[in-house]
């Protein structure tokens, strides 16, 4: 446990280096680090570790390592020394409790630009809060990071167990180069956290993704003989309300409240894009669907990918043209398992006094429908959670971070180095 | 000499050229003239036809000019580097003239990878010849050019002024044919060379139009809060099903149903929804075409798709308060009726009977045709062309023998209609 003593050290310190850790937060949030254009932001995180006397490794992912792990997601950019992904390293104690703070360095795109009423690279403080792509999710996290080490050195503790700061690449496109590479790679401690803008919550758990695809074929003809044709729109509409009636006998049925606390449901298959046909005066030849399943701890990938494609199958039952024809379904991008750390392990457990003795109220311990790096640890035996400060807009325009929500989380990051590694 | 020795020898004519008029056909399909990339097309067409000696008018479609007229479809690009082709052989005074008009622009191939031959490789095989727009129609438009290039060779020259048009867009609209006519160039007889074995002599009214539905986005994560646009247009779409069907049932234009089986269609071609898989489609834009008959009007049909779309929403609590929008584009269309009885429609087809060596019927079509563009000059007018199948579709085909009996049909047609000396 947490002394009164402790918390009010780090308090004080984390206080008194706010100036400079709000600087530099604000000079990461200027630099555009879009999912490929990760370089220049890791330069800057590793001159930032240098000067906290931290010793730097950088991981160049090895595609040949990573992509035969289970977990892994390709995001399709090509990996290389342009975009490494970066360790800072203080050792400790191999008998000591070990911790990693991670935090990925890539943003999503700002566009459309237009929507913004703020410069996306501008850093701009207004009202407590900061503005900018990355501003919440997650530059504020990854730079509180290394503040929490320094405040810990400059209030003259040493923490016991060896800590590492992971700043990673591509956790946006599903970590595989990122943090799954780190993990691969043996940068592995016993208790990980990444800060990502999760509202001061602690995060034990998220859903499964899957994204995946359907394709219909119709049969094109000139809108002048349309009745000779098959019209792919069609022939596509029993397969969207078949899965929109999975997606609702799910909804009812599976249950998971952990997540339907926080969303107020536990699992949803959704539908984001319907294209078909190319041209108005010809019968559309082709339709193709997208969407995104999720799905709750205890269901795996092979029972979901294998629920969709039944479904799929089932609603061309009965159409002559689609049991000629029958639809191809792909699965693309995302496919992430479900991810559930049991909240009793004292890495959890520890964490949670962290944030209590700062916030002065109980922790909430949430699930979540997106998914995180911190899902990556299950695969190594590791504990891991994930815990940040209070953003808006994430993904969207005029993102930002509350400001006083990061200087809280920062101390609670101290505070959990030395409760977790120990001090000295 | 007679008149059937004349029309038999510059047939002979033609037979004799037959691998030259196949391989031109090959070389436009080869060209790639998907609408708007005439040009190099047409640049193609202006070589063959200054070959031949003809007056050459080469000019650009004037927007400012053919806006002005009710026929315009309006088309999102511009007219520059894509002119429309007309070369003349003048003839007497008081002798009949002839047009025979033909586009140069085709449809998209896509999707491609459907093709089992290359859309434009022109391959021929089994007496047919591949790609797109072998068709619909360089056939036509090549079979026009060696029709009047066979007459003068057997040494004749037309009596009447005889004109080879080759224009743009007919595809998109037809501002190409349209662009002609405000220029001037009119004769006592139109033919164009599109595909079919029949003398068309009306075509179908036809208009486009989009309709939006707005949904409601969310993160996939909490879609349940979100409204699903696809599913919204699902109810439009088969709404618009079901009212081409009825359409269908109850309407009858008996040369539109007897060439295609139908006289009217309704097609939705075209649907988009949503931008990102793990948002929920916020919304989706259906495109459609409807051809309707002679003697049903363009506004009225304005107003009843629109009262469809409306009862629709009505029907539907979210968008009751979230109307779908409806706007019509591109494809406007009145239908067109040429009188079947007129001495320049009963010359065509018993000219065209004696070298096909069976009757040709009347037929309508239930598509926008460039003909229509004559009703508003009072000049007669009829579509008839080669045999062939899948246009705007996959593998499309044209029959290489129809070709060359085309050419014949409208080499002695030339002489049949405009006269002829030596």
């Amino acid at each position: 446990m947490v002394g009164k003593d402790a918390v009010e050290t780090i308090r004080r310190q984390v206080e008194a280096n706010w100036e400079e850790q709000l600087q530099v937060t604000r000079d990461a949030v200027r630099i555009e680090s879009v999912t490929g254009h990760e370089g220049p932001m890791q330069e800057y995180v590793a001159a930032l570790y240098r000067r906290l006397g931290l010793q730097v490794v950088t991981v160049v992912p090895d595609k040949s390592e990573v992509e035969g792990h289970e977990a892994f997601i390709d995001s399709g950019i090509p990996f290389g020394p342009h975009r490494p992904n970066v360790i800072g390293i203080l050792p400790g104690r191999a008998d000591a409790p070990s911790v990693t703070l991670h935090g990925h360095v890539d943003v999503v795109s700002p566009e459309p630009v237009s929507a913004w009423t703020k410069d996306p690279w501008g850093a701009e403080v207004d009202s407590g809060r900061l503005y900018g792509r990355g501003a919440g999710d997650m530059k504020a996290g990854l730079i509180a990071n290394a503040f929490a080490v320094k405040a810990v050195r400059d209030a003259g503790l040493k923490p016991t167990g060896e800590v590492q700061l992971h700043s990673v690449i591509e956790e946006e496109l599903g970590g595989g180069g990122g943090a799954l590479a780190c993990l691969v790679a043996g940068y592995q401690t016993d208790g990980f956290v990444t800060t990502e803008p999760h509202m001061l919550n602690l995060t034990i758990s998220h859903g499964g993704i899957l994204y995946f695809r359907v394709k219909v074929v119709g049969k094109t003809a000139h809108a002048g003989w349309a009745h000779l044709g098959v019209n792919a729109i069609g022939k596509m509409e029993p397969i969207y309300r078949a899965l929109v009636e999975l997606d609702e006998r799910r909804g009812r049925e599976i249950r998971f409240p952990l997540y339907e606390k926080g969303s107020g449901r536990s699992c949803h298959l959704s539908i984001g894009t319907l294209t078909a046909g190319d041209w108005p005066s010809t019968v559309a030849g082709f339709a193709t669907l997208e969407g995104r399943m999720g799905f709750i701890p205890g269901e795996t990938r092979a029972e979901t990918i294998a629920l969709i494609e039944n479904t799929v199958r089932q609603a061309c039952a009965g159409d002559p043209w689609l049991a000629e024809h029958q639809p191809v379904v792909e699965w693309f991008g995302w496919k992430a398992d479900p991810w559930y750390q049991d909240p009793d392990h004292p890495y959890v457990q520890s964490f949670k006094s962290s944030i209590e003795a700062v916030l002065g109220r109980e922790a909430q311990i949430q699930g979540r429908s997106s998914a995180n790096d911190a899902r990556l640890t299950q695969y190594f035996g590791k504990a891991g959670v994930a815990f940040g400060p209070i953003a808006g807009n994430i993904h969207g325009s005029d993102e930002y971070v509350e400001l006083e929500s990061v200087r809280l989380m920062t101390q609670v990051l101290a505070l959990h180095l030395v409760d977790w590694c120990g001090a000295e | 000499m007679q008149g059937e020795q004349i029309k038999a020898q510059i047939e002979q004519e033609v037979e004799g050229h037959r691998e030259a008029i196949i391989a031109a056909v090959q070389d436009l399909v080869r060209i790639d003239t998907v609408v708007p990339k005439e040009g190099a097309g047409q640049r193609y067409m202006a070589d063959l036809y200054r070959d031949l000696g003809l007056g050459l008018d080469i000019f650009e479609v004037d927007r400012a000019e053919v806006e002005k007229h009710p026929a315009y479809v309006p088309v999102p690009w511009d007219y520059s580097g894509r002119p429309n082709v007309v070369g003349t052989l003048n003839g007497e005074e008081g002798a009949r003239s002839l047009i025979l008009n033909g586009h140069v622009d085709v449809v998209s191939p896509e999707p491609l990878s459907e093709w089992r031959r290359d859309p434009f490789g022109a391959v021929i095989d089994g007496g047919r010849l591949y790609g797109r727009g072998g068709n619909d129609m360089k056939a036509g438009l090549i079979a026009n050019y060696w029709a009047l290039k066979s007459v003068l060779l057997a040494g004749f020259r037309p009596r009447g002024t005889v004109q080879l048009q080759s224009v743009i867009e007919e595809e998109a609209g037809g501002a190409g044919t349209l662009a002609c006519f405000l220029r001037g160039h009119k004769a006592d007889g139109m033919v164009i060379s599109e595909p079919s074995p029949s003398a068309v002599v009306a075509s179908a009214g036809v208009v486009y139009f989009r309709v939006t539905v707005l949904g409601k986005t969310a993160h996939a994560g909490l879609a349940h809060l979100g409204v699903n646009a696809i599913g919204k247009m699902y109810q439009i779409y088969d709404d618009l099903v079901a009212w081409d069907a009825e359409r269908a049932a109850s309407l009858r234009y008996p040369l539109f149903e007897d060439l295609v089986g139908r006289s009217c269609h309704l097609v939705p071609g075209k649907l988009s929804a949503g931008v990102w898989i793990s948002t929920v489609a916020g919304s989706a834009v259906l495109e459609c075409r409807m051809s309707f008959i002679p003697g049903e009007d363009r506004q009225d049909i304005y107003r009843q798709v629109r009262e469809r779309v409306a009862n629709v929403a009505d029907r539907d609590d979210w968008l009751r308060e979230h109307p779908p929008a409806v706007e019509f584009f591109g494809w406007q269309a009145d239908p067109w009726e040429q009188d079947p009885s007129h001495p320049f429609v009963v010359a065509f087809r018993e000219n065209a009977a004696r070298v096909w060596d069976r009757p040709i019927a009347l037929a309508g079509k239930a598509a926008g045709l460039d003909t229509r563009f004559a009703q508003f000059w009072g000049v007669p007018a009829l579509t008839f062309g080669p045999v062939g199948g899948n246009h705007h579709g996959i593998d499309e085909w044209v029959d290489v023998e129809s070709i060359i009996t085309l050419t014949k049909t409208l080499a002695s047609f030339i002489v049949e209609w405009s006269g002829w000396r030596e």
